[in-house]
C-alpha cells in the first residue's frame, strides 16, 4: 500500500503500445515528449502558456483503458491531460490522415505570397507540410478569400491572410501584460484584431514584437529586414542619445577584424541560456551582432564613464568546475561580483549611458559581447520569475546596503540595515521594470510605497496646466516616497510630486508597511531620512511658489520649453561681443555663443535655456541639478567626471566640455560613437550667474540688446510688438487715406 | 547593474471572483448601451471597457462575436428572413427573392441605408414557417405577396408588429385551455414535489435519484446521457460551490419543443431546476434562454417571481436554511451558445467558444466548479417524476420488434406536414406514425410523397422516406441508422424538395453558426459549403467525392465540439442515401425543379 501512496501523483498510460509513467496534471503531449514520442504541433508552443488546442494538428486517438471504450472523436494532445490507464495512439492511419487534411485545409487559405517570402523556412505550417511529405493542395478544394494587410505599424507588418488563428500572438501579448491582441468576429470571418479593432499602430500596441516572435506563419512579421529596437524618441531637436545600431555593429566588426574575438553564428546562439527563447526569425535578422570573446584575468572590460554600446554575457560552461565563482567585478566601493550566466553592463547599454563603474576581469572566462538590439531581444525573452527574483535580490543587497558612493542623496543612509532585515525584505520587495517616460507615482495619489532606484533615472516633476516642470533628477541609488511615508513630515499620505522615468529604469518597490517597520527598527536611518525630508520639503515649497507657468504650445518657435533664455534684439545689437566677453570673464570658460535660431528680429543665443523638462539632467554623478533659488539647471564642477552624457542630451548644443587646459573637447568623434572619454574634462553651461542680480551677459550689453526671457514673457513681448505694429500700420493707412482724399 | 524583467501581475487570468465581478450584467449593460445609438461607437466601447475593467481588446472580441451587437451604424429597418430547413421548405427563398426584387431601390440606396434585407439563422418558430422578422417583430406563415405588403407598410412609417398566419395546429398547442398529459399538476404550479423533498432529510435525494434511474430518464437535449448519472457525479463532488443550469437556448433548425414547454409548463421547468440544485447541493442555478423568446422570458420571470414570493428559491428555501438562487440569463445570441461549454463561456462573459473536453462539466464547469447543464425538457420530466414517481414516466411506452421502449417525449414536427407543431408522444413510436398519425403530423401537405425526413434538425442529416416506416424513435435504433434522435426536431421533406439543396441548406447553417475556434470547423465548414454550392449549380467534379469524404472525416474526428462534428452529417447522409441525386445534379438536372432556376441561390 505504501508504495502506491508514494506514487500517488504518478499515472501510467500506454502511448503507441509503450507503457509510460507520467505525472498527473501533465498533458499527453508533455508525457509523450518526455518519452521521446514525437507528436506534431502547430498552435501549441511549449514556451507559450496555456495551450489552447485549436489547430488540432496534435490530435491523438484515446481509448479509456478501464472501459475499453474508444473516444468518439480524437483529442488534442496539447490540452488533454493524462489519466490512469489511458491508451493513446499517435500514429494510426486515421490520425495521420486527419493531420494531413488539416494542413491541407490550412494551406488552401495560405497566401501564395507568404510562401515566396524569405521566411519560408520559418513558416511552421509549411514546415509541417514538408515533414508530412504531402501535396500542398487537395484537388478541387476551393481557395482562399482575400483578407487585408495592416501595414500601419512602422516595425511590424500584419498579413491577416496568413493568419491561422493559432492564438499564439494573443497569448504572447497577454503574457507581456499588454492584452492588445484578441480574436474578433465569428466563424470563417474570425481573425485577430488590435485593441478596439483599430489599426495596429493606433491601438495601444507598443511594438514589443512578442507577437512577431510567437507567430508561426508569415501573418505577423517584422516590417523591415532588420529588426530595430524601440528608439528613445527624440522630442526636441536631434540631440538626444539614440541607439546607433549600425555604427555599433561596425565598431564590433572592426574589433573582430583586430582579432579580439569571433562572430557567434546564429545557430550557436541558441545554445546559450540567454538566447534560448529568442526566435530564430529574429536572430536571423540580426547577424553579426554578437561576438564571443575570451577574457584574461586582470583585463579591463570597460571603464567608468565610457559610453556603453555593448553588453556582456558571461558564458556558462557545463564543465566549469567553479560555476559560482566570480568572473568580473564592478569596481565600486564595495565591488559587485558577476558570475557565469550573468549580464554585465546591460542597463548602461540599454539606455546608452556611460558606465558607472570600471569592470575588471578577476578570473579567466569567455563572454558574449552583444549590441543593444540583441540585448533587447534577450531581455524580452528572459521574462521568467526566477530571473527576476535573482536580480531583485542582487539589486537589494548591493544597492541598498553596500553601494555607498559618496553622493548627496545616495543610499549610504541604508548601510546600517541588518542582514536579517534585508533577508526579510527579499521576499517582500517588488522589482519594477519601467520603460521610457512611464509615470511611477502621481502627485496627489495616496502614498503606498517607497521606491529605490536601482537603475536608470527618475525625474521629479511638478505639473502645471499645459506642461510639466522638472525640478530634479534622481540617479540610481536615490529613492523617493519616503517623505510622504515618514510620520510627522506631511499632513496627508499623498505624493508631493509626480515621478517619471527618463529612459529604461529598474526600481525596487518597498510597501508602506515594510517601510514603517524598517523605520521602527532602525531609528538612525529614520533620523537621517527625517533630516533630509525636511530639507526637501523646504525646497519643495520654493518650487511650489515659483514653478507656476502659463505656457501655450507654440509650434512656430518651439521655445515653449525655455525657462530662461538669452534673447538678443538684433535691431539693437551691434555684434560687439561684450556679452560673450562678460561670460568668459565671470566663468573660466565661455558658456555663450552669439549664434543660433532667429525669431523675427531676435536671436536666441546658444546659451542654456534652463528648459522645463531638461533632457540633459541625466547624470550618474548627480552633477547636474536644478538650483532651487534661481531654478537654473546648474552643473557642479566638483562632481562632474566629464562623461559628456548631459552634453549629448542637450538638443541645442548648449553644454560644452572643456579639458584641463580649457580647450574645447571635440564632439564629432564622440557623436560617432567612439569612446573618447577624458575624465579630466568638465561639462559647463550657463548657471545664470549666481550671486549677481542680473546675469552678466545681460548686464554687460551696452545697447540694451541682451535680455533673459521665459518662453511666456518672450511670447508676450512679441505679441505686444505685433499689436503696436498693427496699430501703427492702421494709423498710417488712415493718413494715407486722408491724403488720398 | 543587471536587468530584470518586470513583475507581471496581470498576465495571469483573473480569479473567478474578480471575473464574476467584472462581467456581472455585462450583456445587459451592453444591450443597454447599444440601445442609444443602435451600435457601439469607439468612445462608447472605450467607456464600457473602463467601467467594467476589461481590456479593450477583450471587449472588442466579445462585441464582435455576438450577432446582435453592432460596431457600425445600422439601418432603420432590418428585414431578416429565416432560411433554415423548415422555412426553406415552406418557401422562405421565394419571400427573400421577392422582397429583394420589390425593394431593390431602397436596399441599394447606399447613401440613406434605410433598410437592409438579410438571411438569419433559425428563429425557433419552425412550426409557423416561413418566418421573417422586422426589427424583432415576427411575421409567421406569410406568402411572398403578403410579406411585400407588410414591409411596404413599415417602410411607409407603420410600427412593425408580430403577426401570424401560422397553421392552426401550431397555434392550438399554445392555447391556455389545452391540457397536457405531461403536466402532473394540470397547469397549476403547486411545487408539491419540491416541498416534499426539501423538507425531508438528505436520504430523500437518493430516493429521487433512484426514481430517475428507474424511469430511465435521459438527456432530452440530444445526447441522451442518463440524468441520474449526471446528477450523481456532481452530487458526489465535495466542492463547496456547484451550479445547475437549465439550457433553454434551443436554436437548431426544427427544434421548437423547448419554446412550447417554457410557455406551457414553466413551473415544471423551474421546479426541475430547483430539485436538481438542491439534490446536488448547488447554491446557484441559472436558466439560460435564447433572446428571441421574448414571451417565454416574460413567462419565466413571472414564475420566478412567484417562486421568490413563495420562498421556493432564495437564501432560505422553504425555511430549511438551504440557499438556492435561481436566475434567468438571456443569451447574447448564436446557436453555438447552446453547446454546454460554450454556454458557460458566455455566462463567464467571454466569446462563446466551446472548451476542450475532458475535463467534463461534472468536474470543471462554470467558474471552474462542478456544474450540471440539463435541457429544459429533461428538467421538466425530472420534476414530473419527482411528483408522480418513475411509473408516471414509464406508463407511456411502445413495443416494437419484441423491444419495449419506455418513456415520454415532446416532439416538434415541421416542414411539409399538415399539422406542424409540438406533440407529446411515447418514446419508440415510428417516425411514420409521427408524420402520418392524425393526432400528430397528420400526413404531408397536399398528399405529397415523403422523400426524406430529418430526425433532429440539421445535425441528424436526412433519412430517406421509406426508413420512417420501421424506425422507432429511440436513441439507439436511430443511431444504428447513422443518424441521431437528438432533440426530436423532425423536419419533413415532401416531394418538391431537392435533397442536395436541403443538404446545402443544413451545412450552410453550420457554417454560419461555427464559432471559428478550431481549424476543421472554421475552414472545413466553409469549404464544404463552397463544394455543395458548386454541386447545386451543376459543377460537380470527379475528385469531389473523395474530397468530401476526407473533409467529413476530419470534421467528425477532430472538431472540438458537437457542432463541428455534426457539420458533415447532412453531406454524409446525402452521399449515402441519395447518390443518384448528386449524379443528376452533375448533369444539370434537378428532379424537384428547385435548382437551376437561377433565383434560389446567390
Amino acid at each position: 500500500m505504501s508504495e502506491i501512496a508514494a506514487h500517488a501523483s504518478k499515472v501510467t498510460l500506454k502511448i503507441n503500445n509503450r507503457q509510460i509513467e507520467a505525472t498527473s496534471g501533465q498533458t499527453i503531449f508533455e508525457a509523450a515528449l518526455a518519452n521521446s514520442i514525437d507528436i506534431p504541433i502547430l498552435c501549441h508552443n511549449p514556451a507559450i502558456d496555456p495551450p489552447v488546442g485549436v489547430c488540432r494538428i496534435c490530435v491523438v486517438e484515446v481509448t479509456d483503458g478501464k472501459t475499453g471504450k474508444k473516444d468518439r472523436a480524437f483529442s488534442a494532445a496539447c490540452v488533454r491531460k493524462v489519466d490512469e490507464g489511458l491508451i493513446v495512439e499517435t500514429q494510426t492511419p486515421d490520425v495521420k490522415k486527419a493531420r494531413h487534411t488539416l494542413v491541407q485545409l490550412l494551406m488552401a487559405d495560405h497566401p501564395h505570397n507568404c510562401r515566396d517570402k524569405a521566411h519560408q523556412e520559418a513558416c511552421e505550417l509549411e514546415r509541417l507540410l514538408k515533414d508530412f511529405q504531402i501535396a500542398p493542395e487537395l484537388p478541387t478544394l476551393p481557395h482562399e478569400k482575400p483578407r487585408n494587410q495592416d501595414p500601419s505599424a512602422p516595425s511590424i507588418l500584419v498579413n491577416h491572410a496568413a493568419c491561422i488563428l493559432c492564438d499564439r500572438c494573443v497569448r504572447a501579448c497577454a503574457e507581456k501584460t499588454y492584452h492588445i491582441i484578441a480574436r474578433h468576429g465569428k466563424g470563417y470571418d474570425a481573425g485577430i484584431a488590435f485593441g478596439l479593432g483599430e489599426p495596429m499602430h493606433t491601438s495601444h500596441c507598443v511594438s514589443c514584437g512578442a507577437c512577431v516572435d510567437a507567430c508561426p506563419t508569415g501573418a505577423i512579421t517584422p516590417a523591415h529586414d532588420h529588426y530595430g529596437v524601440e528608439e528613445l524618441v527624440p522630442r526636441r531637436g536631434d540631440g538626444i542619445a539614440r541607439p546607433d545600431y549600425v555604427s555599433h555593429k561596425k565598431n564590433l566588426r572592426d574589433r573582430i577584424n583586430n582579432g579580439e574575438g569571433r562572430i557567434c553564428h546564429i545557430k550557436d546562439l541558441h545554445e546559450f541560456d540567454i538566447f534560448r527563447h529568442v526566435s530564430v526569425k529574429f536572430l536571423d535578422q540580426n547577424p553579426g551582432c554578437v561576438f564571443r570573446r575570451p577574457l584574461k584575468k586582470g583585463e579591463i572590460l570597460f571603464r567608468e564613464g565610457e559610453r556603453a554600446e555593448t553588453a556582456f554575457y558571461i558564458i556558462k560552461d557545463e564543465h566549469d568546475p567553479y560555476p559560482e565563482e566570480t568572473r568580473v567585478k564592478l569596481l565600486t566601493e564595495n565591488p559587485i561580483p558577476f558570475g557565469p550566466g550573468e549580464l554585465v553592463g546591460d542597463m548602461s547599454c540599454m539606455n546608452l549611458y556611460p558606465h558607472t563603474a570600471t569592470a575588471e576581469v578577476v578570473f579567466d572566462c569567455e563572454v558574449l559581447e552583444m549590441t543593444r538590439n540583441m540585448l533587447d531581444l534577450a531581455r524580452n525573452s528572459m521574462a521568467t520569475g526566477e530571473y527576476e527574483k535573482k536580480y531583485g535580490r542582487r539589486a537589494l543587497e548591493f544597492q541598498l546596503r553596500c553601494n555607498t558612493k559618496n553622493k548627496e542623496n545616495c543610499s549610504g543612509v541604508f548601510s546600517t540595515l541588518s542582514p536579517e532585515f534585508i533577508k526579510y525584505l527579499e521576499d517582500r520587495i517588488t522589482l519594477v521594470r519601467c520603460g521610457p517616460g512611464q509615470t511611477i507615482v502621481q502627485k496627489g495619489d495616496e502614498a503606498k510605497a517607497f521606491y529605490f532606484i536601482s537603475f536608470g533615472f527618475v525625474k521629479v516633476v511638478h505639473p502645471y496646466v499645459g506642461g510639466e516642470f522638472v525640478v530634479a533628477s534622481l540617479s540610481p541609488g536615490s529613492y523617493f516616497g519616503e517623505m510622504e511615508l515618514l510620520k510627522g513630515i506631511t499632513e496627508e499620505k499623498k505624493y508631493l510630486y509626480t515621478c517619471k522615468t527618463v529612459h529604461h529604469a529598474d526600481l525596487l518597490r518597498i510597501e508602506a508597511d515594510d517601510f514603517e517597520l524598517m523605520m521602527d527598527k532602525f531609528p538612525k536611518i529614520r533620523e537621517q531620512l527625517v533630516k533630509e525630508a525636511k530639507e526637501h520639503l523646504e525646497k519643495n515649497k520654493k518650487f511650489q511658489e515659483r514653478a507656476q507657468f502659463e505656457v501655450k504650445h507654440d509650434p512656430e518657435t518651439g521655445l515653449e520649453e525655455a525657462y530662461s533664455m538669452l534673447v538678443l534684439d538684433l535691431d539693437k545689437c551691434t555684434r560687439c561681443d561684450q556679452c560673450v566677453v562678460a561670460c568668459a570673464e565671470t566663468h573660466d570658460y565661455n558658456r555663450l555663443v552669439r549664434d543660433g535660431k532667429t525669431v523675427d528680429h531676435y536671436l536666441i543665443a546658444s546659451a542654456c535655456r534652463h528648459c522645463h523638462d531638461p533632457l540633459c539632467m541625466v547624470c550618474h554623478w548627480n552633477a547636474i541639478q536644478r538650483n532651487p533659488e534661481s531654478l537654473a539647471v546648474t552643473i557642479d564642477p566638483e562632481k562632474c567626471v566629464g562623461c559628456g552624457q548631459c552634453a549629448l542630451g542637450c538638443p541645442y548644443g548648449n553644454i560644452k566640455l572643456f579639458d584641463k587646459i580649457h580647450n574645447l573637447v571635440s564632439f564629432s568623434k564622440f557623436e560617432a560613437g567612439i569612446n573618447t572619454i577624458d575624465l579630466e574634462a568638465k561639462a559647463t553651461s550657463c548657471d545664470l550667474c549666481p550671486g549677481y542680480s542680473v546675469p552678466n551677459c545681460v548686464r554687460a550689453c551696452p545697447h540694451e540688446a541682451a535680455e533673459r526671457y521665459s518662453a511666456a514673457a518672450f511670447n508676450k513681448k512679441r505679441e505686444d510688438e505685433k499689436q503696436k505694429l498693427e496699430q501703427r500700420h492702421n494709423k498710417k493707412s488712415f493718413w494715407s487715406k486722408w491724403f488720398a482724399n | 547593474m543587471s536587468s530584470s524583467p518586470a513583475p507581471q501581475p496581470t498576465n495571469q487570468p483573473d480569479s473567478p471572483d474578480l471575473r464574476k465581478k467584472k462581467v456581472e450584467r455585462l450583456f445587459e449593460d451592453l444591450h443597454q448601451a447599444q440601445r442609444e445609438l443602435g451600435f457601439f461607437s469607439l468612445e462608447k466601447l472605450e467607456q464600457i471597457a473602463k467601467d467594467k475593467g476589461l481590456h479593450r481588446s477583450e471587449l472588442h472580441a466579445i462585441v464582435s462575436y455576438y450577432p446582435h451587437f453592432y460596431l457600425e451604424k445600422q439601418p432603420e429597418i432590418k428585414v431578416r428572413v429565416c432560411d433554415d430547413m423548415s422555412c426553406h421548405l415552406r418557401g422562405s427563398t421565394a419571400i427573400h427573392c421577392s422582397l429583394k426584387k420589390e425593394f431593390e431601390r431602397v436596399l441599394n440606396d447606399v447613401t440613406q441605408k434605410k433598410m437592409i434585407l438579410e438571411k438569419v439563422s433559425c428563429l425557433g418558430r419552425c412550426d409557423q414557417a416561413p418566418v421573417f422578422e422586422i426589427n424583432q417583430c415576427y411575421y409567421d406563415g406569410f406568402t411572398p405577396d403578403d410579406a411585400k405588403t407588410e414591409v411596404q407598410k413599415v417602410l411607409g412609417g407603420d410600427a412593425p408588429e408580430t403577426k401570424s398566419y401560422a397553421p392552426a395546429s401550431a397555434k392550438a398547442m399554445l392555447e391556455p385551455s389545452v391540457k397536457l398529459h405531461n403536466d402532473p399538476y394540470d397547469g397549476k404550479g403547486s411545487y408539491s414535489a419540491l416541498r416534499y423533498y426539501a423538507q425531508k432529510n438528505s436520504n430523500s435525494w437518493e430516493t429521487l435519484l433512484s426514481e430517475l434511474e428507474a424511469a430511465k430518464l435521459r438527456g432530452m437535449g440530444g445526447a441522451g446521457y442518463p440524468t441520474h448519472l449526471k446528477w450523481r457525479k456532481v452530487r458526489a463532488s465535495r466542492s463547496p460551490e456547484k451550479y445547475v443550469i437549465c439550457n433553454a437556448d434551443e436554436s437548431e433548425p426544427g427544434t421548437i419543443k423547448d419554446r412550447f414547454i417554457l410557455t406551457s409548463l414553466p413551473h415544471l421547468v423551474i421546479e426541475g431546476t430547483i430539485l436538481a440544485g438542491l439534490c446536488v447541493g448547488a447554491k446557484q442555478g441559472y436558466i439560460y434562454i435564447r433572446h428571441e423568446y421574448h414571451d417565454q422570458i416574460d413567462t419565466l420571470n413571472e414564475e420566478l417571481q412567484f417562486c421568490r414570493d413563495e420562498k421556493l428559491i432564495g437564501n432560505n428555501v422553504l425555511g430549511t436554511g438551504i440557499e438556492f438562487n435561481l436566475d434567468l440569463i438571456v443569451s447574447p445570441g448564436g446557436y453555438i451558445c447552446g453547446e454546454e461549454t460554450a454556454l458557460l463561456e458566455a455566462i463567464e462573459g467571454r466569446r462563446a467558444e466551446p472548451r476542450n473536453k475532458p475535463p467534463y462539466l461534472a468536474d470543471v464547469g462554470l467558474w471552474q466548479q462542478p456544474t450540471i447543464v440539463n435541457n429544459v425538457e429533461t428538467l421538466a420530466f425530472a420534476a414530473g417524476i419527482a411528483h408522480r414517481c418513475s411509473g408516471w414516466f414509464t406508463e407511456w411506452f411502445t413495443e416494437w420488434d419484441d423491444k419495449r421502449y419506455v418513456g415520454r417525449k415532446f416532439v416538434g414536427i415541421s416542414g411539409d406536414v399538415r399539422k406542424p407543431g409540438v406533440y407529446e408522444v411515447p418514446l419508440g413510436i415510428t417516425y411514420h406514425e409521427l408524420i402520418y398519425g392524425q393526432q400528430y403530423g397528420g400526413g404531408l401537405l397536399d398528399d405529397r410523397g415523403l422523400i426524406a425526413f430529418a430526425p433532429s434538425g440539421a445535425s441528424s442529416g436526412y433519412l430517406p422516406g421509406h426508413m420512417a416506416d420501421k424506425l422507432p424513435m429511440y436513441w439507439e435504433p436511430v443511431q444504428k441508422a447513422d443518424s441521431i434522435m437528438g432533440s426530436c426536431a423532425v423536419v419533413v421533406c415532401g416531394e418538391g424538395a431537392c435533397m442536395v439543396d436541403m443538404t446545402l441548406n443544413a451545412v450552410r447553417f453550420f457554417r454560419k453558426e461555427s464559432c471559428g475556434k478550431c481549424v476543421p470547423c472554421r475552414i472545413g465548414s466553409e469549404k464544404l459549403v463552397e463544394i455543395l454550392d458548386r454541386w447545386v449549380k451543376g459543377k460537380y467534379r470527379d475528385a469531389d467525392g473523395k474530397l468530401v469524404t476526407e473533409l467529413s472525416d476530419v470534421l467528425r474526428n477532430t472538431s472540438i465540439c458537437a457542432l463541428g462534428q455534426s457539420v458533415p452529417v447532412p453531406v454524409q447522409s446525402l452521399v449515402k442515401h441519395f447518390p443518384e441525386l448528386i449524379e443528376e445534379h452533375a448533369h444539370q438536372h434537378c428532379r424537384a425543379g428547385v435548382c437551376f432556376k437561377g433565383d434560389g441561390h446567390e
